[in-house]
């Protein structure tokens, strides 16, 4: 090779070829050009997609917008600390609520939803491994995020997300308080109606409605109702209703919509249906309700109420499988358990798949799960039972007379109507066999639970000294306020 | 003599002086980049390691489980920031300590000592930002997560740094700049400028990161705006810029600067090298947004972005073919040169990932990708697939030529690129695919749980690729130490063979030369 060719200086353009066919002799770029007129370019940028938008873009707050409380706030150093914007986004985008069918995000995301400096750093996120988060405010109740934190393929076994065991008690429940006030006014609400009908489920199990961990809301209702002499002090859940069924069964059939009450499953029972019945049951259903189907999953010890039981075929008062009908249990898996750790499986399941569950429920008395990988056969299902006391509620509680229409104008009623879908306007029934419940008083019960929480948030922020609070008036007002179904 | 296949220049040694040019500075101090480059490889590994841990644990979720600081979400900014400050930018500082000398006719740079020094308190500012981030002491701002006082060390060695090289050109011999310069001197000043912006680093609020909720009044915030909106703005607008305003003029930079020295043949235009150069400052300023397409961030804003980010592609075009053309001839040492292989391969990738990254900005599209794996292949196309390739060739064409000798081995850096090639494939298409899964699923309302199983393939496929990526650091490590601390001259016998009798230079043969040197050690 020509050594001259070897050691020609590559940086010096020596020509022969392309642009520049001579050597340049010239200096092309000095260091200020390079260096001062590189920072002037980028600077000029700054302060088109920089400044000018931070100082012209400060959208008020929506009226969905609430301040977060102080415990909720603690809660979100948590969640930054621990990275979980990482994998759950922090706002909802268009394409991610569908008109029209089950929603997975109630809402899309507003200017207005992210006020407030309580709200920064932004936690909006770039990828989505899990859910958004952004309103997961009263999707779930707080035991199911005990559970969830702890492990989280306790409630979901297909969850690739890590444990969260080694939480203090005090970072668990700050980090919850934030995941259950994330969403506004609408995450209050649907709080309000989760943390509610979880108390009513207790205190429908006979637990005391003065003890700690009931909601102020539903414990001053009690005193109130005490002092008026309507609430049964010495009332018990084995107390038979009119209809002969007992009280604690009552309120437990009113938590699924009555259409569903005496519907059976359409499909026919065939292998496939029960096999596949079976592979969902232990991919989505184990966690909680218990590889036997006995109600003890990993869960279990963090629930109460406590799971389905499908092992047991004498109960009368409602806490197991073979107390409920198909359709129940369909409803049950649609919709989710109001103030129960049961989800709503409605966005994750098909229809046909869902019955496929509930005909395989049906096998598990008959030992489908005593066996690891046993074959379900139709043989070994069992059909549903109607109790005779279930019968003549049933018949003394038509679809018909049923809650109807409700008035979606009223957002309280509407999440008092997710609370007891199966009771009607004129229905009382008494929760316990303590706490006469009827729809509107459950409507006020979660309307002053919601209040509550909305005050102690207003009062924090004032106290914080929040910048760019909205008037007393928007924060307290309910007008544009929609409940929707925790999904 | 030629280069060699080996990756030793041995022009250095070539007594010809070239007026004004610079070449006759026989001997460089390469005090400096010695010790930026060894800790760089260093780097590579270990956040090569926390990256395989991740891929592990979305594997099999409980693996490590409970333990706080091996988290997936603790060691991911671990991951990231590693890359792009541990890694890359370490390898990169050592890149121009090692080039900027020679381009400037200069022995060493301005102050040599205090840019060694430079390299050790970065490594000590690395050691503190993983050890600050895996306790969970994090602003909670994605590539924003060092916390202030991090930040402070951060920028303040990175500003050493900037005037070293700014007083290095200055003092310089050669009266033209060379492209690369150019990019040397804008490129340190908009990270930092980038960087103290982006963190908000006049605001040092709660100083111990937004992870502490020591103060938690409305302006405890820190390295944050208060606004949420105008903080995820300047967030993924600063975001970007580390890719478009330091790694990737790097990368331009450096493939500027190899590309005609180890093929001998000069840039093929300086005026497309200046259109790439104001094309990248314009353009790439205001990309950032295109991360927010879906959020509710003022509309002027996304437009802007998609347009910049499609505009991007006019200085792409012109470095890719001044590149190209100056390639033209030379195709044959793709083969035969191992680093110039590893720079062309990074390049390619290059123009690739810009190409992605130029019509995943259309609205259109993003909407199917948004949130998707998509974007994480995306990101690992540009720091995997093009800086860290290119990194790799970079060092092994540089530490032959600080020490004089080839290689230790020729196979091991074969195995090298190919492990570290194949790797990447595997990971990028594996997530590629899985963030088809992620984004048709998710747009007929399919929920993110329901489509977790179907991805379990794919990431397990990611984390084999990943573990070939770690083994070829590994291979890289023991290649580059074994170079440093043996005698090395006799491979080029073994394999050299033919071209060393036809290029045999009459004064002397490199191989003597490098046996003196050696002897040293």
């Amino acid at each position: 090779m020509d050594s001259d060719e070897l050691r020609r200086i590559p940086e010096h353009p020596s020509g022969g070829r392309g642009l520049s066919t001579a050597p340049r002799r010239h200096i092309l770029m000095t260091p200020h050009m390079a260096a001062i007129g590189g920072l002037l370019a980028f600077f000029m940028v700054v302060l088109t997609v920089v400044v000018l938008p931070t100082a012209t873009y400060n959208p008020p707050p929506s009226d969905n917008w609430l301040p977060l409380t102080d415990q909720a706030m603690k809660g979100r150093a948590v969640y930054l600390a621990n990275g979980c914007f990482y994998c759950h986004s922090g706002f909802t985008r268009p394409q991610d609520v569908l008109t029209g069918q089950y929603y997975l995000y109630p809402r899309i995301a507003e200017p207005g939803d992210y006020s407030g400096s309580d709200q920064a750093p932004n936690i909006m996120g770039s990828e989505r491994t899990g859910p958004d988060l952004s309103q997961e405010g009263g999707m779930h109740p707080v035991q199911w995020h005990e559970a969830h934190y702890y492990n989280p393929r306790n409630v979901n076994p297909f969850s690739i997300m890590p444990q969260f065991s080694f939480f203090s008690e005090d970072e668990l429940g700050n980090m919850i308080e934030f995941n259950q006030e994330s969403g506004g006014k609408e995450a209050i609400l649907r709080l309000a109606a989760v943390a509610v009908g979880d108390d009513l489920m207790k205190i429908n199990q006979g637990e005391d409605p003065m003890e700690d961990g009931i909601n102020p809301a539903v414990s001053h209702l009690v005193s109130q109702l005490t002092a008026s002499n309507e609430f049964k002090t010495d009332g018990k859940g084995t107390d038979k209703s009119p209809s002969g069924l007992p009280w604690k069964a009552v309120w437990m059939v009113n938590s699924f919509e009555r259409g569903y009450w005496l519907t059976s499953d359409p499909l026919p029972i065939t292998t496939q249906n029960l096999t596949r019945g079976k592979q969902i049951y232990l991919e989505r259903c184990s966690g909680c309700h218990g590889p036997r189907g006995d109600g003890f999953g990993s869960a279990e010890p963090f629930f109460d109420p406590v799971p389905f039981n499908f092992t047991d075929s004498s109960n009368t008062d409602g806490m197991n499988g073979a107390f409920a009908s198909d359709g129940m249990l369909y409803h049950r898996i649609l919709t989710g358990g109001p103030g129960t750790a049961m989800e709503n499986f409605g966005t994750r399941l098909s229809v046909q798949d869902i019955w496929r569950v509930v005909q395989f429920l049906r096998t598990i008395q008959n030992g489908s799960l005593s066996e690891q990988g046993s074959v379900v056969t139709p043989d070994m299902f069992l059909a549903w039972q109607e109790p005779p006391p279930m019968k003549a509620y049933v018949s003394s509680h038509p679809v018909d007379q049923g809650p109807g229409n409700i008035d979606s104008g009223d957002p309280f009623m509407a999440a008092a109507h997710w609370v007891a879908p199966g009771l009607g306007p004129t229905d009382t029934a008494m929760v316990g066999g303590k706490l006469p419940m009827t729809l509107s008083r459950l409507a006020d019960l979660i309307k002053t639970a919601y209040m509550n929480q909305v005050q102690k948030a207003w009062d924090d922020a004032v106290a914080r000294g929040e910048s760019g609070l909205p008037s007393k008036d928007q924060i307290f007002s309910t007008d544009e306020l929609v409940f929707h179904e925790p999904s | 003599m030629t280069s060699t296949a080996l990756g030793a220049d041995t022009r250095v040694v070539a007594p010809r002086t070239l007026a004004g040019l610079g070449e006759d500075v026989k001997e460089h101090a390469d005090y400096a980049a010695k010790v930026w480059l060894y800790t760089a490889i260093f780097w590579l590994t270990f956040v090569d390691v926390v990256g395989l841990t991740m891929a592990t644990e979305l594997i099999t979720p409980d693996f490590l489980g409970g333990i706080p600081w091996l988290l997936f979400s603790r060691i991911r900014p671990i991951h990231v920031n590693g890359v792009i400050f541990m890694w890359l930018s370490s390898m990169y500082f050592g890149a121009i300590f090692y080039i900027l000398p020679r381009l400037t006719g200069l022995r060493s740079m301005w102050n040599e000592q205090l840019a060694w020094w430079m390299a050790w308190a970065w490594n000590v500012m690395c050691v503190a930002g993983v050890v600050t981030l895996a306790l969970g002491f994090s602003q909670g701002r994605e590539y924003a997560e060092f916390i202030w006082p991090i930040d402070v060390l951060l920028v303040a060695i990175w500003l050493v740094n900037v005037y070293n090289i700014v007083m290095t050109v200055l003092n310089r011999r050669v009266r033209p700049l060379y492209v690369t310069v150019w990019w040397f001197l804008a490129s340190p000043m908009w990270l930092a400028a980038d960087y103290i912006i982006g963190n908000v680093m006049w605001s040092p609020g709660n100083w111990l990161g937004n992870g502490q909720s020591v103060a938690l009044v409305g302006n405890g915030v820190s390295g944050a705006l208060a606004n949420p909106l105008a903080d995820a703005m300047l967030n993924w607008w600063s975001n970007h810029n580390l890719f478009g305003l330091w790694l990737t003029p790097m990368l331009v930079a450096i493939t500027y600067y190899l590309v005609p020295r180890i093929t001998g043949t000069p840039l093929y235009s300086q005026t497309l090298s200046l259109i790439s150069f104001w094309g990248i400052a314009f353009f790439y300023t205001g990309v950032g947004h295109h991360h927010l397409l879906q959020a509710p961030i003022p509309g002027w804003l996304k437009t802007f972005a998609t347009v910049n980010s499609i505009l991007l592609l006019i200085p792409v075009f012109a470095f890719v073919s001044n590149i190209m053309l100056t390639m033209r001839g030379n195709w044959s040492k793709f083969i035969t040169n191992l680093p110039l292989r590893f720079v062309l391969t990074g390049f390619i990738f290059y123009f690739l990932v810009n190409i992605q990254g130029s019509f995943m900005a259309i609205p259109a599209f993003n909407r199917m990708i948004h949130f998707t794996n998509f974007i994480v292949a995306h990101a690992h196309l540009a720091l995997l697939g093009a800086f860290t390739i290119l990194g790799m060739g970079l060092i092994d064409y540089v530490i032959p030529q600080i020490f004089h000798k080839p290689l230790y081995s020729r196979r091991l850096a074969e195995w090298q690129f190919w492990l570290v090639t194949i790797g990447f494939l595997i990971f990028f298409w594996s997530l590629t695919f899985a963030s088809f899964l992620q984004g048709e699923n998710w747009l007929i309302g399919i929920p993110e749980i329901n489509v977790l199983p179907e991805l379990r393939p794919h990431f397990i496929a990611r984390a084999i690729g990943g573990s070939m990526i770690l083994v070829s650091g590994f291979v890289q490590m023991y290649n580059i130490w074994r170079t440093v601390r043996s005698d090395t001259s006799h491979h080029i016998g073994e394999e050299m063979q033919p071209l060393l009798a036809a290029a045999q230079a009459p004064k002397g043969s490199s191989s003597q030369a490098a046996q003196q040197r050696a002897g040293g050690h």
